[in-house]
């Protein structure tokens, strides 16, 4: 029977990594495949192209879109997971007027699809005069209320002791959010970070529309910018600027993944 | 990438841009950001927001430069802002806060909400010793104008043309030239589907969902219909019923066609014979055809019963209505400089587009590049062609729906009486929205 179950177990966890694989695999080969032979369909690329990564890299002011990418996304995961922090400890622990009211109104902010806000958001970064700035493209999205979502249902699992001991011994909230609250968060915390991270990382719309020059744009943007719909696209060049993009996402994930994993066990209150 | 997402922008650009300029009045207006390089700074900046992408951006790029290094008083700054549709809806945000581009590239489509919202200069003006409308390929300049004055200069103009793998159908002993109309095509079928290829066998022809309504409405002339006469919808006229069954039995019936994703790629695996595609396909399908070691021909679109109809497209420039005059003078020696034959000329041979100065023609570069008959094919068949009619460019989102009414035709078993008659319900319902607007401009 044991050596059944075990058998199965690894089945199943070799097709899932197969399916996680082949994407990534494809995404690699193509990338080193000629062009004139990249739609014919093969497993194996019968030779490799290299020059598909410098035609990628010469396409596109990819320097300038590392750095935007970099920035635009750094800056922005790190404000708004502050004040995903911050708004979802004040939601979980504090005592406001209206406060379930408050909360079912950003919750209700977050069934407006993006597109919706995209015209209001812009117009108000145009007033301030931010178009084609860093702020402009990192303010308004630092608010997500997915993100405090996620923090304030966590936190309201946490045992009410806990945090009422370290009041007890004097704690102010802020001591007790450092000190308590969030290493007890750290799993969704680290969640909310990677969301966010990715987030940032893949926007597209909303960087292209408050942009305006090559100086300011991002690497998705970037993508855009070297195929065109209908006429010639070098699409090997394509493939190896999607590695470009890929590669640091992959990098976060494996880093971050054995922070979740530790968060998880090291978590939490003392049996 | 020009899937289903583009569906829903154009449907909010097309609709809530619209809405939002007719409540716009005038006010200072000021030029968008941009960026101008040290060597530049005393002279006249413009900013062009336009949608190419890869080897199109690069031509346009170049002959910028070169405009720029021409001359000593304009600097022009080329923003790229996405597809044609983010393109307009940007325009229409940014006319709204104030904040815009001097000259942008509108797609056959969105030219017409612009010109509707009040947005574009007409070009009569302008022109003068240097270039003139007659310059230009007659049927881009009509289609421009509207009531005696035009909005629209042409620039990456397009039409659908006919690609199918030659080799192929020298093997099942068929001309090399490419059939003539839909009949023969019909006839050839069973011996195109018997050869055997990579993929076992090739259907005849490949239809796609993007733009679908933008091919059809060849078909749709030369069975003697309109899609619509001005605004009025004709859609579920007998003749067209009659040219959409045609594709329906060529689907059903006789097994020969079939909706496909990536046309130009199923006839790279030998999952097609032939497909219809934009002119500006051209490049792609032949590095596709040195590939796949076949090779590719182009032929005009197909006719019916001797008749023949071809719709054109692709994009030209519009120069913004509330740019002040010393920046619109400054775009017309820039859209000038590109007129040029030569120019005009360099940008056809680089990106496929078709020609739209008629002297363009005679250049050698052009005169050289001409002779691929498959570049030719486009060329010859540009004098047949005329602008499409009017409710697919005009009325909000009608191309989408023109489309996935299509897209369900050649994909399922439904009925083309009942699918044309409700999409002209829709349509006429549609039409009345902007039919105001409309008479207000358009008579």
């Amino acid at each position: 029977m044991k050596p059944l179950t075990t058998t199965l177990k690894y089945v199943g966890l070799i097709v899932v990594l197969v399916c996680a694989f082949i994407p990534i695999y494809w995404l690699l080969t193509t990338s080193v495949t000629s062009p004139d032979k990249i739609f014919q369909f093969q497993w194996f690329p019968t030779s490799i192209e290299w020059k598909n990564y410098v035609d990628g890299w010469a396409s596109a002011p990819f320097a300038t879109l590392y750095k935007n990418s970099v920035i635009v996304t750094l800056a922005g995961a790190l404000i708004q997971v502050c004040v995903a922090v911050l708004s979802s400890y004040a939601f979980a622990f504090l005592r406001f007027p209206a406060k379930n009211l408050v909360f079912m109104v950003f919750l209700g902010a977050m069934m407006v699809p993006g597109t919706v806000v995209l015209m209001p958001n812009f117009l108000t970064i145009a007033a301030l005069g931010w178009v084609n700035t860093y702020a402009g493209i990192i303010v308004p999205g630092v608010g997500s209320v997915f993100a405090m979502f996620l923090l304030r249902q966590h936190m309201l699992t946490l045992p009410n002791e806990v945090t009422e001991a370290a009041k007890v011994d004097g704690a102010s909230h802020l001591r007790v959010l450092w000190n308590v609250v969030l290493p007890m968060s750290r799993p969704m915390v680290v969640t909310v970070i990677v969301v966010a991270l990715v987030e940032k990382w893949n926007d597209f719309v909303w960087p292209l529309v408050s942009t305006s020059t090559d100086s300011m744009r991002t690497l998705p943007v970037g993508m855009m910018m070297i195929q065109d719909s209908e006429g010639f696209t070098n699409w090997g060049a394509v493939m190896a600027s999607a590695v470009f993009i890929v590669v640091p996402v992959l990098v976060v994930f494996f880093i971050a993944q054995r922070q979740i994993i530790a968060g998880l066990t090291a978590g939490a209150t003392k049996g | 990438m020009r899937g289903w997402s583009r569906r829903g922008l154009l449907a909010a650009a097309g609709l809530g841009g619209v809405a939002a300029l007719a409540g716009c009045g005038g006010g200072a207006f000021q030029q968008t950001v941009g960026s101008v390089p040290k060597a530049y700074e005393k002279r006249q900046h413009l900013v062009f927001w336009h949608s190419f992408g890869g080897a199109n951006k690069d031509v346009l790029t170049e002959l910028t430069t070169k405009f720029n290094t021409s001359q000593s008083d304009v600097f022009v700054e080329l923003q790229f802002q996405g597809s044609y549709e983010r393109t307009m809806q940007k325009l229409a945000t940014a006319i709204v806060a104030k904040q815009i581009p001097d000259i942008v590239l509108l797609s056959e489509i969105t030219w017409r909400k612009m010109h509707l919202a009040d947005a574009l200069e007409p070009y009569n003006d302008y022109f003068d010793d240097d270039l003139r409308a007659e310059n230009y390929i007659d049927q881009f300049i009509q289609e421009g104008t509207v009531q005696g004055k035009l909005w629209w200069l042409p620039f990456a103009r397009s039409t659908p043309l006919y690609y199918f793998n030659r080799t192929l159908f020298e093997k099942a002993g068929l001309p090399a030239a490419g059939p003539e109309s839909w009949e023969q095509l019909k006839q050839w079928a069973p011996a195109i589907m018997r050869q055997k290829t990579k993929a076992g066998h090739a259907r005849a022809l490949a239809l796609g969902s993007v733009y679908a309504s933008w091919y059809l409405q060849s078909n749709i002339w030369s069975w003697g219909g309109t899609y619509s006469k001005g605004l009025d919808v004709t859609l579920a006229s007998d003749e067209n019923i009659a040219a959409g069954e045609f594709m329906t039995d060529f689907i059903r019936k006789d097994n020969a066609a079939y909706l496909s994703a990536k046309q130009d790629q199923d006839l790279a695996n030998g999952i097609c014979a032939s497909y219809f595609g934009s002119t500006g396909g051209l490049k792609q399908a032949e590095l596709l055809a040195k590939g796949g070691k076949y090779e590719v021909g182009t032929a005009f679109l197909l006719k019916h019963d001797g008749a023949f109809g071809c719709p054109t497209g692709g994009s030209g420039i519009g120069i913004l209505r509330y740019a002040p005059d010393s920046r619109k003078k400054a775009a017309w020696e820039y859209l000038k400089f590109l007129g040029r034959p030569a120019n005009s000329a360099h940008w056809t041979v680089g990106t496929g587009y078709l020609p739209v100065v008629k002297a363009a023609q005679q250049e050698p570069e052009l005169v050289k590049a001409a002779k691929d008959p498959n570049q030719s094919s486009a060329l010859r068949q540009l004098p047949l062609t005329k602008p499409q009619d009017l409710v697919r460019p005009v009325v909000s989102n009608a191309g989408d729906m023109m489309d996935q009414a299509l897209t369900k035709l050649y994909s399922s078993n439904a009925d083309v009486r009942d699918v044309f008659g409700r999409l002209d319900k829709q349509l006429k319902s549609r039409a009345d929205l902007i039919r105001e607007a409309y008479d207000k401009h358009y008579h």
